[in-house]
């Protein structure tokens, strides 16, 4: 229930007509705001930036009529404070906005009307401590051949703020911005003041305080006000450098709570299965790594999957049974692009890279009698073990610390190709239970060498 | 369950103690509670912690080796026509609240799980559930646990003639994460599923699995990368480490599993009806197929000296001005062994020679397990001593500038 829920703060909206002769003012008359608001939440990510855009109708008097906006206990910028009409047949005028001297957390603007009238507002201004972040969860098949990869959104809310029955918009892709909002929100003087504002005790206090309040503040929280047949959809669409979800419906998102939605599904994600050796990437472990396409399979390849947390796990029979397989964590998958999730080592399964043979030939001498050159010779072997009861497919790649050699006698791989003129992959599939070794003659040329190779084709 | 292929797991039972299946019925304590389920179409929010909670059908937790238990509590839920809200909450036990997954093995066209929330406190979460009639629906919810693992422990007691080993393997569980689990399903792999008991801060061993006259080799394995050379004007003679050396296969009594990593303890009987202890050491990871060497202790038994007895310069390619640029070396080194027991013995001698080279006489058969390591296996006869020279050439040192390229680091 929501008095059940921690709530420090609120958000209180009030106009103050002025019912005046102008230019002499008559007296203050309090009305409140109606209570039929549309309020739409636009939660941006990495960023710790929500634009919050609350619509209501106002009752205006004729002549100047003050609204008076008050946030203390939020986590909004006051700089970002924006009233706009929006009913344009109204003769509505906003003069300015004021921030009174001796009050925190309270803006007024100055709005006059031509007639008495009711027009429509909107209230807009940024917040800090609304998140959202995307999060999967992968199921891989039995036989590994397939994924059924579910992608979620999470929502939480330590603003200090509840939105009731809100319109979510999340966005995808990377702001800049030059000041964090939640600087800004704690900021004693809403656009500070003239003289370094590291001096101000009282800001360094704000900032402490507004601190503590993040770090105390409880986790998560979105809820349903009324009952559905089926979650809530989650449209998909792009604009300029970012992508926007919207969220069907509205929400309510209570401070200290969090939510999370489903964004996609995608039942049958064709997936792969290989283990990756590759001593800059994952040092001299052989990693397991599920690997997917963000294309037109199963539900995907129609919007780019933002980074975030995958809990990937294996199925092992029909009845809901299934191991845990690893997590990982991943970029932005734009689409038609793999995905790569490392899910650790499987030590059934191995790489032994080593130098069977080496030697030092041709040597070059200067006319000085100098050594000046030699070719390095490497007789190499990749010693591949499965020892698990499937097939394993395998990537290794192999690099070199400059790009003047050559590669020869290659046997044992399934497929070989050299990436840049430093990295080179095999590729090879084992059955359970089986062995192989890769071998070639990796030839560096040295010193002069270098200018006087024999040029050998890679294979 | 493929009992004919995987003895270690089809053991298990076998070999559990008696009087631990008595013990299952047992009490247990559970800090974890599934809410009751709020019958509420069109209600507002409400989250309730009354806890009437459907009880666990059945509970599996899946330990593969990886540290982490996934728990899957199948229970049946009682759910009514329209939106249910489920309370998950837990308390005393850290739970991955991102890796809480409730299955509910419907047709999503009758029941659909809506939205996951997840209060304040942040040790629970709340499901909301549609479903289309009054149903008493099966569900697995999943959920990562901490705090509790498995180990293995070995135990190895080989025979006076040190022929033979009769192993055997204990699996160890370890309860601190604050749940208590009675009569759970602990599964390990798809042939190793079993039913126990175990309480919160509860540690349980239970003997899976064990392996009678598993011939094994004793060996003393002397490394020119770690030994002295010359020990008997070293201060400290150290001892070639010996052991046993075994196999994972179907030959030797095993090699259906894999055999996972543990600390083993080795024993030997004496001949006179008693046993002592003779080391202890990790058992390796050991694939299906693959070996691993135990080692006991250390021999002084056994002597090993390693002394360069020869080396020439070759083929000296000098500059202009005289100095050396690049020369071979013909070196011959001398492996003096002996082996002081009564009884034979076999040597393992590994050394390494760097650089590029070309063995001229080697005096012994030898295995190159890379470009530069060499390993031997020797007989040695009881109160046998004999010496082997190994002759080779170390072709294209260089000097100067050059000298850097005349080792390099094997795997590269």
């Amino acid at each position: 229930m929501r008095h059940a829920m921690k709530c420090n703060t609120y958000l209180v909206l009030l106009v103050c007509i002025l019912a005046y002769a102008f230019p002499a003012r008559a007296g203050i008359d309090l009305t409140a705001l109606s209570q039929s608001r549309d309020i739409q939440i636009t939660i941006y990510n990495p960023a710790d930036l929500t634009l919050v855009t609350d619509s209501r109708i106002l009752p205006l008097a004729q002549g100047m009529n003050q609204i008076r906006f008050s946030w203390a206990g939020t986590r909004i910028d006051p700089t970002s404070l924006s009233l706009a009409v929006t009913d344009a047949s109204t003769a509505v005028t906003i003069e300015q906005m004021r921030f009174p001297p001796g009050t925190k957390h309270l803006a007024i603007w100055h709005v006059r009307a031509e007639k008495p009238c009711t027009t429509a507002i909107d209230i807009s201004y940024f917040t800090s401590g609304i998140f959202w972040e995307p999060h999967y969860m992968a199921f891989l098949s039995q036989d590994r051949s397939r994924i059924r990869l579910t992608g979620y959104v999470r929502i939480q809310n330590r603003s200090g703020e509840d939105y009731d029955n809100a319109r979510i918009r999340l966005v995808v892709g990377k702001i800049h911005l030059l000041d964090r909002i939640s600087d800004l929100a704690q900021r004693p003087h809403p656009h500070g003041r003239p003289e370094p504002e590291s001096l101000d005790n009282q800001q360094q206090d704000a900032f402490a305080r507004g601190k503590a309040l993040l770090e105390s503040a409880p986790t998560m929280a979105v809820q349903k006000s009324m009952a559905a047949p089926a979650p809530k959809k989650i449209e998909k669409t792009g604009l300029s450098e970012y992508f926007l979800y919207t969220i069907e419906g509205t929400q309510t998102i209570a401070h200290g709570w969090s939510s999370q939605l489903v964004s996609f599904d995608a039942p049958a994600v064709s997936a792969k299965t290989i283990y990756v050796y590759d001593d800059q990437r994952f040092g001299t472990q052989l990693v397991q790594m599920l690997s997917f396409t963000n294309g037109t399979d199963a539900g995907l390849g129609k919007f780019p999957l933002p980074g975030g947390v995958f809990m990937v796990f294996h199925k092992i029979d029909q009845k809901g049974g299934m191991t845990f397989a690893g997590t990982a964590e991943t970029d932005y998958i734009p689409v038609g692009k793999k995905a790569e999730l490392p899910l650790g080592p499987d030590p059934r399964v191995a790489v032994a890279p080593k130098v069977t043979k080496f030697a030092k030939t041709n040597l070059t001498f200067d006319d000085q009698g100098n050594l000046s050159g030699f070719d390095d010779v490497r007789t190499m072997a990749l010693d591949i073990t499965n020892f698990s009861d499937q097939p394993a497919a395998f990537e290794i790649t192999r690099h070199r610390p400059d790009p003047d050699f050559t590669i020869t006698d290659i046997s044992g791989q399934d497929r070989f190709e050299k990436i840049d003129q430093t990295r080179f992959t095999f590729f090879v599939t084992l059955n359970p239970g089986t062995k192989k070794t890769i071998r070639y003659t990796i030839t560096t040329y040295k010193g002069d060498r270098k200018w006087q190779q024999t040029p050998v084709p890679s294979s | 369950m493929a009992a004919d292929t995987c003895p270690i797991f089809m053991r298990l039972l076998k070999h559990a103690k008696p009087g631990l299946k008595s013990l299952m019925a047992a009490w247990f304590l559970l800090p974890m509670g599934l809410g009751c389920i709020l019958a509420v179409p069109g209600a507002s929010f409400a989250r309730t912690q009354l806890a009437t909670l459907p009880m666990q059908d059945q509970v599996f937790i899946r330990l593969d080796g990886r540290n982490t238990a996934l728990v899957q509590e199948k229970r049946v839920l009682a759910l009514v026509a329209g939106i249910n809200k489920i309370d998950f909450s837990w308390q005393n036990v850290h739970i991955d609240p991102d890796a809480v997954y409730l299955d509910t093995l419907a047709d999503p066209d009758d029941i659909t799980v809506l939205s996951v929330t997840r209060p304040p406190d942040a040790s629970a979460l709340v499901w909301e559930i549609y479903s289309s009639k009054d149903t008493d629906q099966p569900v697995v919810i999943s959920y990562l646990l901490d705090g509790l693992d498995n180990l293995v422990t070995y135990t190895a007691l080989a025979d006076d003639q040190e022929n033979t080993l009769d192993l055997e393997a204990r699996l160890i569980l370890r309860n601190f994460s604050g749940e208590s689990f009675d009569n759970t399903a602990f599964w390990l792999n798809p042939d190793t599923v079993f039913n126990t008991r175990l309480q919160h801060r509860e540690t349980r061993q239970i003997l899976f699995f064990v392996q009678k006259g598993l011939p094994v080799n004793k060996i003393y394995d002397w490394d020119g990368r770690t030994m002295p050379h010359d020990p008997e004007n070293a201060s400290h003679a150290p001892g070639i480490p010996t052991g046993y050396k075994i196999k994972n296969t179907s030959d030797a009594g095993l090699g259906t599993c894999d055999l996972v990593s543990g600390k083993t303890r080795i024993f030997q009987e004496d001949g006179r009806d008693r046993t002592i202890f003779s080391g202890e050491d990790v058992m390796p990871f050991v694939p299906n197929g693959g070996t691993a060497f135990l080692e006991i202790g250390s021999s002084q038994d056994i002597l090993v000296s390693k002394r360069r007895i020869h080396r020439e310069q070759a083929m000296v390619r000098r500059n202009n001005k005289g100095a050396v640029q690049v020369f071979d070396e013909i070196i011959t080194d001398r492996f003096i062994l002996e082996n002081t027991k009564a009884v034979p013995v076999m040597l393992t001698l590994t050394d390494t020679i760097s650089g590029q080279w070309e063995p001229m006489d080697m005096g012994h058969p030898y295995t190159r397990t890379d470009h530069e390591t060499l390993v031997f296996d020797i007989h040695l006869d009881a109160k046998e001593k004999k010496s082997i020279d190994l002759t080779y050439k170390v072709v294209n040192t260089f000097t100067g500038n050059f000298a850097r390229y005349n080792k390099i680091a094997s795997g590269n």
